[in-house]
C-alpha cells in the first residue's frame, strides 16, 4: 500500500510580517542575547548575539509555526474532516520562533484527532518533508496493515528569523512560510495500474551527481518508477540552480523541468506542486543539499 | 524491534545538591523540597565540555562497545531531544557529517525527533520501529541509532520549581528488528497526548495548570494500561519500573493506581543524576542490564516518560526467552 493525496489538499502560504511590530525594550533584548550566548557557549562556540537579530526574532513572534499552521489546518478542515487523522508529522528546517511549544500537540488539539500520534522531524535540511513522507508511509503501513483510507497530516513550516546570524539561512533570502498536506493510505492497486490522485512512490537520497556520467545515469540509479509508470511524461521539480543545470543536459532537457521558489524553504516543492496540479505525470522532486541529492517520486493519474 | 547496545556518558564527578543550590540560586524552598521531600542528592553536569564534543565522545565509546557487524548496518541516526532545537542552526550539519564519518556510512540518514519534550525518545522508539520494519520489508537490513542528551545551558532548562532539576547525560542506543543474545524486545510502545496542553509553556493560567495536574496521574495510568494491554501483560507480572528522574513520588502513585509493587521501581539513579531530558530511560536500562544477576528476574520492564507539553509514553520491554535462564 502507499500514500496518496490530492493537489487540492495541499495548502500553503507565505506569511507577511506585521509592518508595525511592537517595540522591543533593552531588557527583552538582553534576555535573548543572554540565551544566545549561553546556547553557543554550550556548543563550544563564541557568542554571536546581536541586537538586530534579537529584535528581528521578537518581531516575528506572531509568525510562530503554530500560528501559521493553525490557519492552514483550519482552512483544510473546511474541505475535509480531520478529526480522524492518525498521524501528525511536522517537518521543518529552521527553528520555531516559539520555544517550548509542542506544535503537533496543538494541531492535534485543534483537529480533535485525540488518538493521533504526533512527531516532528528536523535537522535534516530542506529535505525534511521528503523524509517525513517516507516516515508517514512506514508508520501507516506498520500500524494499519489492511486498513486503507487512514489519514495523516504533514505539516511543514519555516521561519525567516532566528535569534543569531546564520549564513546558511540568509543566502536563501527566506520568507516565513508553511504548508499542510492531508495524505491518505491508498487501497489496493487499481486493476489497470493507473494512479488516482497523487501517489507517493518513494524517497531516496543519492550522492550529488557532480559529473556528466553521474547525471546521465541518475534516473536509472534512482529507480523510482515501475515500467508501466515509465511511459508517463516526467515532470521534474527542483531548485532554480539545479533546474538550469539539468536543462543544459540533453538527456534531461527533453523532460518538463520546473523550478520552485527557494525562499519558501521546506514548503517550496509542495507549493510548486500545488500550483502546477499536473495530471498523468510521474514527478521527481529533487532537493540538492551539501553533497547529496534528496528525491521524492510521485505518480499522478488523470 | 530489539534494543541491543546501550552506551551512556555520565559525568565522572556528580555535582552535589548544595552546589546546585548555589549555582542556580533556586531558593531555600526548592532546596528543602528537593532534599527532604524528593530526597535528591546530586546531578550529572559536564561543566566544561561542549555538546558536540560530548556526542562524539559518546559515539566513540559506543563504537567500542557495539557489535561491529551491527555497527556497520546503521542506516538511521535519530537524535531525540526535549528542546525543539538544542543546537545552533549552522552547527548541526557539521555534527551530522562528523557522525557519518565516525560511522563510516556517508549515506546514513541523520535527523532529529522532537515535539514530545522529554518523551521524545520513547516516541522515537515507536517511530523507528515502523521505519526499521519497513526497511526490512524492502530487504534493507538496517539498524537504527537513537541518541539522547542535552545541556542545561540556561535557566529555562536547569530546574522546575518544586519538581526537580535537570542533568546532563547522553546515551546511544542501537535498535534492530533482529534479535541477538541479551537484546531487549520492545513488546509495546503506547503514547497518549493531552493535546490541549501543547502550548502550556507559552501561555497558561492557574486553572489550566490545576486541570493538568489533576489529569496527569490518570493519563499516565491509562498510558501504562494501554502499553500492558498491547504487550499482553498484567500489572502484577511487571518486575521493573524504569522511572524518569523528576518528582519521584509520582512513581509510587502510579504503582498504587496500576497495581504493581512499589519495590519494583528502579531507584538506582532516581535521586543522583537529575532529570537528563530524554536519556533517563536508557541510562537506567543500561544500568539494570549491567547489574542484574538474572535477566529473567528483572523483566518484563515498564519504562515511562512524560513530556511537559502533554505527551505521555509507556514502553514494555522483555528479554528474549532464550536469555531468561
Amino acid at each position: 500500500m502507499s500514500l496518496q493525496f490530492a493537489a487540492t489538499h495541499i495548502l500553503w502560504r507565505q506569511f507577511e510580517r506585521h509592518s508595525a511590530a511592537p517595540a522591543v525594550d533593552d531588557a527583552q533584548l538582553k534576555q535573548v542575547k543572554d540565551f544566545v550566548e549561553a546556547f553557543f557557549h554550550a556548543h563550544g562556540h563564541t557568542a554571536q548575539a546581536q541586537d538586530r537579530h534579537a529584535s528581528r526574532w521578537y518581531a516575528a513572534q506572531h509568525l510562530t509555526f503554530r500560528a501559521m499552521l493553525t490557519q492552514l489546518v483550519g482552512e483544510l478542515a473546511t474541505q475535509i474532516p480531520l478529526n480522524d487523522v492518525e498521524l501528525v508529522v511536522l517537518a521543518h528546517w529552521t527553528p520555531d520562533v516559539e520555544v517550548g511549544c509542542s506544535v503537533t500537540n496543538a494541531i492535534i488539539h485543534q483537529t480533535g484527532a485525540h488518538d493521533a500520534f504526533g512527531i516532528a522531524i528536523s535537522d535534516h535540511g530542506l529535505s525534511s518533508p521528503f523524509l517525513a513522507l517516507q516516515a508517514i508511509e512506514d508508520y501507516l503501513d506498520d500500524t494499519n496493515a489492511g486498513r486503507p483510507g487512514k489519514k495523516a497530516l504533514l505539516l511543514i513550516a519555516d521561519q525567516d528569523a532566528i535569534m543569531y546570524p546564520s549564513p546558511s539561512l540568509e543566502r536563501f533570502n527566506p520568507v516565513a512560510s508553511a504548508c499542510v498536506v492531508m495524505l491518505q493510505k491508498r487501497a489496493d492497486e487499481p486493476a489497470d495500474g493507473r494512479a488516482t490522485g497523487i501517489v507517493f512512490k518513494q524517497y531516496r537520497t543519492v550522492p550529488f551527481p557532480a559529473t556528466q556520467h553521474a547525471l546521465e545515469t541518475l534516473l536509472n540509479r534512482l529507480d523510482m518508477f515501475t515500467s508501466m509508470e515509465e511511459h508517463l511524461p516526467l515532470l521534474i521539480l527542483t531548485t532554480a540552480c539545479f533546474a538550469a543545470q539539468l536543462r543544459m543536459h540533453a538527456q534531461w532537457a527533453s523532460h518538463r523541468i520546473e523550478s520552485w521558489d527557494d525562499a519558501l524553504l521546506c514548503s517550496a516543492p509542495w507549493a510548486r506542486l500545488q500550483q502546477l496540479a499536473p495530471n498523468s505525470h510521474r514527478i521527481l522532486m529533487m532537493q540538492p543539499q551539501d553533497n547529496a541529492l534528496s528525491c521524492a517520486g510521485l505518480v499522478v493519474g488523470d | 524491534m530489539y534494543i541491543h547496545t546501550i552506551t551512556s556518558l555520565v559525568a565522572a564527578n556528580l555535582t552535589s545538591l548544595p552546589a546546585l543550590a548555589q549555582k542556580y540560586a533556586w531558593g531555600e524552598r526548592n532546596t528543602k523540597i528537593f532534599s527532604r521531600f524528593h530526597r535528591m542528592e546530586s546531578a550529572s553536569l559536564f561543566e566544561h565540555e561542549a555538546l558536540p564534543d560530548l556526542i562524539m565522545q559518546l559515539l566513540r565509546q559506543f563504537q567500542a562497545e557495539c557489535d561491529p557487524v551491527l555497527f556497520g548496518t546503521i542506516g538511521y541516526v535519530a537524535w531525540a531531544h526535549s528542546l525543539n532545537c538544542p543546537s545552533p542552526f549552522d552547527v548541526v550539519p557539521g555534527l551530522a557529517n562528523d557522525l557519518r564519518s565516525l560511522l563510516g556510512r556517508p549515506q546514513a540518514e541523520f535527523f532529529s525527533i522532537t515535539q514530545a519534550s522529554c518523551a521524545s525518545a520513547l516516541v522515537g522508539l515507536k517511530f523507528l520501529d515502523a521505519k526499521l520494519t519497513a526497511a526490512h520489508a524492502r530487504q534493507d537490513k538496517l539498524c537504527g541509532l537513537l541518541i539522547t542528551g542535552e545541556k542545561c545551558f540556561h535557566d529555562t532548562v536547569q530546574y522546575v520549581d518544586q519538581n526537580g532539576y535537570f542533568g546532563e547525560a547522553l546515551c546511544a542506543t542501537l535498535l534492530s528488528p533482529e534479535p541477538s543474545p541479551g537484546a531487549l524486545r520492545v513488546s509495546a510502545v503506547h503514547i497518549r497526548q493531552l493535546a490541549a496542553y501543547g502550548t502550556r509553556l507559552r501561555a497558561t493560567d492557574r486553572d489550566s495548570e490545576n486541570a493538568y495536574d489533576h489529569a496527569f496521574i490518570p493519563t499516565m495510568v491509562e498510558t501504562v494500561q494501554g502499553a500492558l494491554q498491547h504487550a499482553g501483560r498484567r500489572p502484577e507480572e511487571l518486575r521493573t519500573l524504569i522511572p524518569y528522574h523528576i518528582s519521584p513520588p509520582t512513581f509510587d502513585r502510579i504503582a498504587d493506581r496500576v497495581g504493581f509493587a512499589r519495590d519494583i521501581i528502579y531507584r538506582r539513579h532516581l535521586h543522583r543524576l537529575g532529570h537528563c531530558f530524554c536519556s533517563d530511560a536508557f541510562i537506567n536500562l543500561k544500568s539494570l542490564r549491567a547489574h542484574a544477576e538474572n535477566a529473567g528476574a528483572v523483566h518484563p520492564i515498564l519504562v515511562l516518560a512524560s513530556g511537559i507539553a502533554g505527551t505521555f509514553a509507556a514502553v514494555v520491554l522483555e528479554f528474549n526467552s532464550e536469555d531468561e535462564t
